[in-house]
């Protein structure tokens, strides 16, 4: 009884008994935790199927669906009012179709027709509102071993840093285009064969261009003569990827397709300048945590300065860097320097451009808003960009720039307007 | 003897409390590693074709259904577990509806390892260009929507059980189904980078997964809930093949519907390269294979 009273041995008595109350407490708090094991008290009818579906099963969208299932239509219509310039009004009808022919052979095919309405800037420089078609992607793909053959027209971007064109010149941004509108029309699409082979941690790409297209200012070039006789443009990229890091090594023969052209006489007409060129070029993107940073490099021989007319080489320089905010805000800023490499001294001109998107209501809404500032010719512009997606079907897309050219050479500025304000609309099926 | 007898019974009622709980807090986190662990399993070698749906939605006369069509995502995935323990992996996923984003993929693989940068590539096919994104580490990244849906990438995510401290709140009989209910309280450390205070989740004791969990806000208070439906067995594994989330805030809800899945399967490395995004031919060639196996 002696030991009993000892209070040692009270006080562990106490502690053991609080710690099976805790233990009893915690297995059997009735009151506070019951709930946890009742039913639901509804049922949740995510059948959404009871309406019909917009989309075929998978049975259907996979290896055994008719050829039909695989055709996507877009109609489209697209509306520029410019403040003192020309407009854009045109709608447009557009087949997509791709699958696998056989187990080593894909083909895909993309094909428009566009009508340009009497107020729109390509009808008024044709003089009347037409139609016309245009195949951008037609190609057969062949997958055997370690590379991909693919054939047909088709676009190629190179390069890291967007919106620049110092490596990014193969398949070129078409200026007949509404910039904003649709990237899968922003391309001139060349016939060419590219040949990939993929080795462990490293592609190899080869292209050839029999008869390359350079014009990218206008359809209708009647009065003006391209000598293309002879032409073709070939080349190859070795990209390397680590962790991390991306490394693309380029070499290529081209044909001078960039945005801008100088009038030349020959024999009394004026035509397109196109030189030939050679071409190195040098990209590479690093992550580092949530920030891109990517730079582009380019030496480029036989250029025509849009400026002067002079021909030189030039060594071009783009930088880019990109950050994701947490909640996902995407911001980008560029530098695209380009530098005359001339015997008349170094000539140099830039472009700084800054720009912000972020989604909204659950990626229904998407906002991004880009600034440049060009030293030559010398302006600035800014453009705020949305796109609303109404349904899986629907999009309505409206876009408002405002520009502050500085440049004397009004010749220079033809098709930027100082306030323009843009809607397009599109359903695709 | 009597004195004794009592000796004997105080020393063993004080390991059995102390021993109890600790038992209780072990057996909490066993749990949830083992069913971590089977999530990991069945993401090893695993090719799925799944439907996306996702609404608002009413509750009328105990239903909850969608007011509105629903948005619908159909996407093909390939996963692989790699990595010391299996923790790090591989992803790729192709969209094939809507038709507006049909052909976008995305490669990634993410490490267990949380100072260890994610690497992702999109493929847009309106730009035909492969981009690299920078994602950060795991230990950089905040929740965000899956395709605009309201899953998040914190729902769908796993390795990450020793970010959390486990509790068993009570066990029983739950929609037919033998139960735990444990409560997951984010550590510290994991709470700058999670949307949720505390997570319920309802573990079949049998068949060791999620039946139901219940997600809180930061203030408390009920913000999602989980339901997983259509529980099958494909070679041993246990997975639900239906899971619906309600998000309470924006009375938005969202349906993942695993469509075909095959299962521990050969997935040779390159396919988990960058060559999948652009080579179609070799893409539907690999694809066309897992797709025969597929249950």
């Amino acid at each position: 009884m002696n030991w009993f009273n000892k209070v040692w041995i009270k006080g562990l008595l106490f502690l053991s008994a609080f710690l099976n109350l805790c233990v009893y407490a915690q297995e059997n708090t009735a009151d506070e935790t019951d709930w946890l094991l009742e039913d639901d008290e509804f049922v949740i009818v995510t059948e959404v199927e009871q309406s019909k579906p917009l989309v075929p099963e998978f049975s259907e969208a996979t290896n055994s669906s008719p050829w039909w299932h695989t055709v996507k239509t877009t109609l489209q219509h697209d509306i520029t009012k410019a403040q003192g310039n020309e407009g854009v009004e045109r709608s447009k009808i557009q087949l997509d179709y791709e699958d696998t022919l056989h187990s080593d052979l894909y083909f895909k095919m993309q094909t428009n027709y566009r009508y340009f309405s009497r107020s729109d800037t390509q009808a008024i420089d044709k003089g009347e509102s037409y139609g016309r078609s245009k195949v951008q992607q037609f190609w057969l793909q062949y997958s055997q071993d370690q590379c991909a053959y693919t054939l047909g027209r088709q676009t190629l971007a190179w390069g890291e840093v967007d919106g620049t064109f110092a490596v990014d010149v193969l398949t070129p941004f078409d200026f007949t285009e509404q910039l904003f509108t649709d990237y899968n029309d922003l391309r001139v699409a060349q016939d060419m064969l590219l040949v990939d082979c993929y080795l462990t941690q490293k592609q190899v790409q080869f292209f050839y261009i029999p008869t390359p297209k350079t014009n990218v200012i206008s359809h209708s070039a009647s009065n003006i003569s391209v000598n293309s006789s002879g032409w073709e443009e070939l080349g190859m990229r070795l990209k390397l990827t680590y962790p991390g890091f991306d490394l693309s090594i380029m070499l290529a023969q081209l044909y001078w397709n960039m945005p801008g052209y100088i009038p030349s006489m020959n024999n009394d007409d004026f035509q397109f300048e196109s030189q030939k060129f050679d071409f190195a070029g040098l990209s590479a993107s690093l992550a580092k945590g949530r920030l891109l940073y990517k730079w582009d490099l380019a030496y480029k021989s036989n250029q025509v300065d849009v400026i002067s007319s002079e021909k030189s080489s030039t060594a071009e320089l783009a930088l880019g860097i990109e950050y994701t905010t947490l909640n996902n805000q995407k911001l980008n800023s560029g530098f695209w320097q380009v530098e005359s490499l001339g015997t008349d001294g170094n000539d140099r001109s830039g472009v700084f451009t800054l720009g912000w998107s972020q989604q909204y209501f659950h990626d229904e809404l998407a906002m991004s808003l880009l600034g440049n500032i060009y030293q030559q010719p010398e302006y600035q512009n800014i453009t705020l960009l949305g796109v609303y997606k109404t349904t899986d079907i629907y999009t309505f897309s409206c876009a408002v720039s405002m520009a502050n050219i500085n440049e004397e050479d009004k010749a220079l500025m033809d098709g930027l307007a100082d306030r323009a304000v843009s809607f397009s609309f599109k359903a695709e099926i | 003897m009597k004195i004794k007898s009592l000796k004997y019974l105080v020393v063993w009622i004080i390991f059995f409390s102390s021993g109890a709980i600790a038992q209780k807090v072990m057996d909490a986190n066993t749990i949830m590693e083992k069913m971590d662990n089977q999530q990991r399993n069945v993401s090893d070698g695993t090719f799925t074709q799944s439907r996306l749906s996702t609404c608002r939605f009413a509750k009328k006369d105990k239903k909850i259904s969608c007011v509105e069509t629903p948005r619908i995502k159909l996407m093909e995935s390939v996963s692989k577990q790699s990595g010391l323990n299996k923790k790090d992996s591989k992803n790729i996923s192709i969209l094939l509806e809507p038709a507006s984003e049909r052909g976008i993929g995305m490669l990634s693989y993410s490490y267990d390892d949380n100072k260890k940068d994610s690497e992702s590539w999109l493929y847009l096919s309106a730009l035909g260009k492969v981009k690299r994104i920078a994602s950060g580490s795991s230990d950089d990244q905040e929740p965000t929507a899956i395709f605009g849906s309201e899953f998040s990438t914190e729902d769908m995510e796993s390795g990450k059980t020793d970010e959390y401290r486990y509790k068993i709140l009570q066990q029983g009989l739950y929609a037919g189904r033998s139960v735990w209910v444990i409560e997951s309280l984010p550590k510290p450390a994991r709470l700058s980078k999670t949307d949720y205070s505390k997570i319920l989740v309802w573990v079949d004791k049998e068949r060791l997964l999620p039946l139901k969990m219940q997600t809180y806000d930061k203030r408390g208070k009920v913000y999602k809930r989980l339901l997983f439906k259509n529980i099958v067995n494909i070679q041993g594994y246990w997975l639900a093949r239906d899971v619906t989330v309600l998000n309470l805030k924006t009375l938005r809800l969202s349906n993942m519907k695993t469509e075909k899945i095959a299962l521990n399967r050969q997935v040779s490395e390159q396919f988990l390269t960058q060559r999948t995004l652009t080579d179609f031919a070799f893409r539907e060639k690999e694809l066309a294979v897992l797709r025969e196996l597929v249950q």
